[in-house]
């Protein structure tokens, strides 16, 4: 017994000494797949890449727990364990659960010198930003000028948004619809704001994605081939997805922008195991289901999956700013590091501004080109923003 | 029996009481500061370069013109000190200024109004 | 075949054996999981020295009702939730340091008396069965925990600060931020030694109550739980108000609670606000248990020796799944399963050996019955 303890401390041991050939570490922490597998396998993209610390790579991952509201105590800890590792220089979290930010300050109290970065915050924006080097979320104040403008171009008349109560309560949603409405009255798009049951709600998912099933077609009917759909809930997309690519209609691309949300489901789309985290199989598996469905040119998305490019992105940019080849808060550094792992696409970034009217120059919003199907990109990311669509109060006077 | 009833009743506004006392040191209050052009009355004072803030000896940080930062302080009575920043060296020419805020008040403070002396750089709200 | 192990548990070594097999198998599995987690000695202590100093409060406030005879108090969670209003309030007044802390003690201690009351006069009802009431009085007053919160506040209750406000103008937000208070009581002494924070005034805070502990015992009321705990009938004759000194028992376990709650999270420094409380009747008591106690008899030196073995396989078991089959996310569900396994094979234990305990009891009485019959 005690032999054996020993043996293994030896092997321990010995395996941290010899193989350590990275001349520094980077932590990574993501979700189990029990979530939402895609920045999982972004953590497995940095490990392909840059090889795993036990291994003598670069790259330390591990999961973050299932339910992190109730082990918020088992999140401080894992983060904090890294500040124990002396080549550990930068810590990556997406995504950032709650209990990222009190593991944050943990690691920077004993280790300053380790960069802390936070993909999606599910914590206040502003408790993160103050901690972290650098934080990052989808751009949905932007998208809610972009997604209009993709309409546009897909020759769209009418916007079709579809949501409930409890998500327009959200601030930011809210805001992004207001947006919406602002930018279609611009663009001579006529909005149109519809109602659909809670997947939360008593009905549960099942019965919201029945609701949509039944009623899709006859908006379709009712708003014609021109116009476009949107909801703001991932449940939700499924049932719109099948229903515009066989009623017809337009789909600019989902809330959760993926090529794994809602289109392998709505479309039966199988993948195999040597397809995941390979988006440009998977984006042509899609596509094939697409056009089969007779939906060309009418449906997008974004061609890489975003949780899977911001894991493996911030990993990447991390480690340039390491060996002196970024800039920790150089757009076009950052935009750079997110495009090594969604070649072809573009990306674009603001500022997220707070609630004090203060630029949080260490919380970036980004987002993703548009890719639509059996057409390409919509150049989505060149596309300059007018500023007045940034204004909080827009669409309230 | 009397006697309890004092007792009991002397117990309770004495807690009271330091909940109060805890409630006014303990309080927090916002502090904006702005490097931002100002008017007041007919006077405008602008905002020309940029400074170093130090709000109660913690450093704020630089703040650049037409910038604003906030700055978060405990209790009654604080100080600002603004120094002027040029290419990255502090130019050693300091600004000073004591405030004090009543429970519930936030405050913003005018950098261009600080360094031309002005009455009004400091505006309280509640 | 069944009397045959009954009587070799009469054997005072598998007494023992039996008696200390959750810290047994603790033991054992950890000095597995440590060297397979491959975490430094370092790490291991600090993070050692911050759950010592979080958790041991909430652990100790259970012990006064296993004195009264009522077992593990998992009614602890409503003291836990009182903490959180004062904690609440706080933030929503935005006052912060030591004086922030204080003030929610202040506020939460009234609304602890009255939970603990409440929780006291349900126990009282169903005396015997203490245990798995009071761990559905936690899930009904987790119901109107959350009315309260969710519904009350910024309603009836007036919430100015938006930061914690939902943006509908009335409910709590999911989690707010302690930084205000955060670790205040941790650092009011600072001293460290090398790399290694330690918190001098929450260890002063945790030894104080140990002290009250142990004078508690010897006071008139402590030997009057010690009583009632025998056995209710002796307490009655002896003129004890054995309802009213249930009542108490667990309203200081639960006043307690409250500040054991307030004490964990300024030192976590963010709370979760309708999910931070759940966990924490089960992990104390889990914790009490590992540490060598039973339901009916548990000290001071079981809440220490509970935390210390209950928390590290907290810290190395996620890395050591890890180390044993390679994949992050397996590392995870292997300490859910561990953590989680030996919170039930606990209590199952424990279950089983009061079944033992009673079998030997009856043994003895049997026995003593022949005696004096032989005689």
């Amino acid at each position: 017994m005690k032999k054996l303890l020993l043996s293994l401390l030896f092997i321990v041991l010995f395996a941290s000494i010899t193989l350590a050939d990275a001349p520094f570490h980077i932590g990574i922490m993501t979700g189990t797949v029990s979530q939402q597998e895609d920045e999982l396998r972004g953590a497995e993209r940095l490990i392909e890449e840059y090889g795993r610390v036990s291994d003598g790579g670069m790259i330390s991952h591990v999961t973050s727990p299932d339910n992190p509201d109730a082990e918020i105590e088992t999140t401080i800890s894992q983060i904090t364990a890294w500040a124990d590792d002396p080549l550990m220089k930068a810590i990556v979290v997406q995504t950032s659960i709650s209990g990222t930010t009190e593991g944050f300050r943990r690691v920077r109290e004993l280790r300053p010198d380790i960069l802390l970065f936070a993909g999606s915050p599910q914590e206040d924006p502003a408790m993160i930003a103050g901690v972290a080097d650098l934080v990052m979320q989808n751009d949905n104040i932007s998208r809610g000028y972009l997604l209009i403008l993709g309409a546009k171009k897909l020759g769209a008349d009418t916007f079709v948004h579809i949501s409930f109560p409890r998500h327009m309560s959200y601030e930011l949603l809210s805001r992004r619809r207001d947006i919406m409405m602002e930018t279609c009255k611009d663009f001579g798009i006529e909005f149109v704001n519809l109602g659909a049951p809670d997947p939360r709600s008593d009905v549960g998912v099942a019965g919201a994605q029945q609701y949509l099933l039944e009623k899709v077609p006859a908006w379709i009917e009712e708003y014609g081939q021109k116009a476009a759909f949107f909801t703001t809930n991932d449940a939700l997309e499924e049932p719109l997805i099948r229903q515009v690519a066989t009623f017809g209609g337009l789909y600019v691309e989902g809330d959760y922008a993926s090529p794994t949300m809602g289109y392998p489901g709505a479309l039966g789309v199988k993948f195999e195991e040597a397809d995941k985290g390979n988006w440009p199989n998977i984006v042509k598996k899609v596509e094939e289901k697409v056009i089969e469905a007779g939906a060309a040119g009418r449906m997008g998305c974004w061609a890489f999956s975003y949780p899977y490019c911001i894991a493996a992105g911030l990993g990447e940019h991390a480690k340039r700013i390491i060996e002196g080849k970024s800039e920790l808060l150089d757009k076009t550094d950052i935009i750079d590091a997110l495009g090594v792992y969604s070649p072809g696409a573009g990306w674009n970034a603001s500022y997220y501004i707070d609630a004090d009217d203060v630029v949080r120059k260490n919380f970036m919003l980004v987002y993703q080109d548009t890719y639509i199907f059996g057409r390409g990109y919509l150049n989505q990311t060149s596309e300059v923003i007018p500023e007045k669509y940034y204004d909080k109060n827009i669409g309230k006077k | 029996m009397r006697k309890q009833i004092i007792i009991r009743t002397a117990l309770v506004t004495a807690l009271i009481l330091i909940g109060i006392f805890l409630y006014v040191i303990g309080k927090e209050h916002k502090v904006v500061i702005d490097n931002r052009d100002i008017s007041i009355g007919d006077i405008t004072y602008s905002a020309s370069t940029t400074y170093v803030v130090w709000v109660d000896n913690q450093e704020i940080g630089v703040i650049k013109k037409g910038e604003r930062n906030a700055a978060i302080v405990t209790g009654v009575s604080h100080k600002i000190v603004v120094e002027e920043i040029k290419s990255n060296v502090l130019t050693g020419e300091k600004h000073e200024k004591r405030f004090r805020l009543k429970t519930n008040e936030s405050a913003t403070v005018n950098i261009p109004a600080i360094i031309n002396n002005a009455n009004e750089w400091i505006d309280k709200t509640n | 075949m069944r009397k045959k192990s009954l009587t070799k548990t009469m054997n005072p070594s598998v007494l023992f054996l039996i008696n200390y097999a959750v810290p047994i198998i603790f033991i054992i599995l950890i000095a597995f999981a440590i060297p397979l987690s491959g975490l430094s000695g370092l790490y291991f202590i600090r993070e050692l020295m911050i759950r010592l100093s979080r958790n041991s409060f909430l652990i100790l406030a259970l012990l006064i009702p296993v004195m009264a005879g009522m077992g593990m108090n998992f009614s602890i969670v409503l003291g836990a939730m009182a903490g959180e209003i004062g904690l609440i309030f706080i933030t929503d007044w935005q006052i912060v340091g030591i004086s922030g802390m204080l003030l929610a003690i202040l506020i939460s201690t009234p609304i602890a008396v009255l939970l603990g009351y409440f929780a006291g006069i349900v126990l009282n009802r169903a005396k015997g069965r203490e245990m798995v009431t009071g761990f559905m009085l936690a899930f009904f007053m987790n119901g109107i925990y959350q009315l309260f919160v969710l519904f009350g506040m910024g309603n009836i209750i007036p919430i100015s600060n938006s930061s914690i406000l939902l943006p509908r103008g009335y409910g709590i937000r999911n989690t707010i931020n302690l930084l205000g208070i955060r670790q205040v009581l941790d650092k009011l002494i600072p001293l460290k030694i090398g790399d290694i924070l330690i918190p001098v005034a929450t260890f002063l805070v945790i030894a104080t109550l140990c002290v009250f502990i142990t004078w508690f015992r010897k006071t008139k009321l402590g030997q009057d739980m010690r009583t009632v705990g025998q056995d209710n009938e002796v307490a009655r004759v002896s003129g004890i108000n054995v309802e009213n000194t249930r009542v108490l028992s667990i309203v200081i376990s639960t006043v307690l609670a409250c500040y054991g709650q307030i004490l964990f999270l300024q030192n976590i420094g963010t709370m979760n606000t309708y999910q931070s409380h759940e966990q924490v009747g089960v992990f104390a008591i889990a914790a009490l248990l590992v540490g060598g106690a039973s339901v009916a008899k548990a000290n001071i030196p079981n809440v220490f020796i509970g935390v210390i073995l209950f928390h590290t396989m907290f810290v190395v078991a996620p890395r050591a799944g890890k180390a044993l089959m390679g994949q992050a996310q397996l590392g995870e569900y292997f300490r859910v399963f561990v953590s989680y396994g030996v919170i039930a094979f606990s209590l199952a234990l424990y279950a089983w050996r009061k079944r033992v305990e009673k079998e030997n009891e009856r043994k003895k009485i049997m026995n003593y019955r022949k005696s004096i019959l032989a005689k």
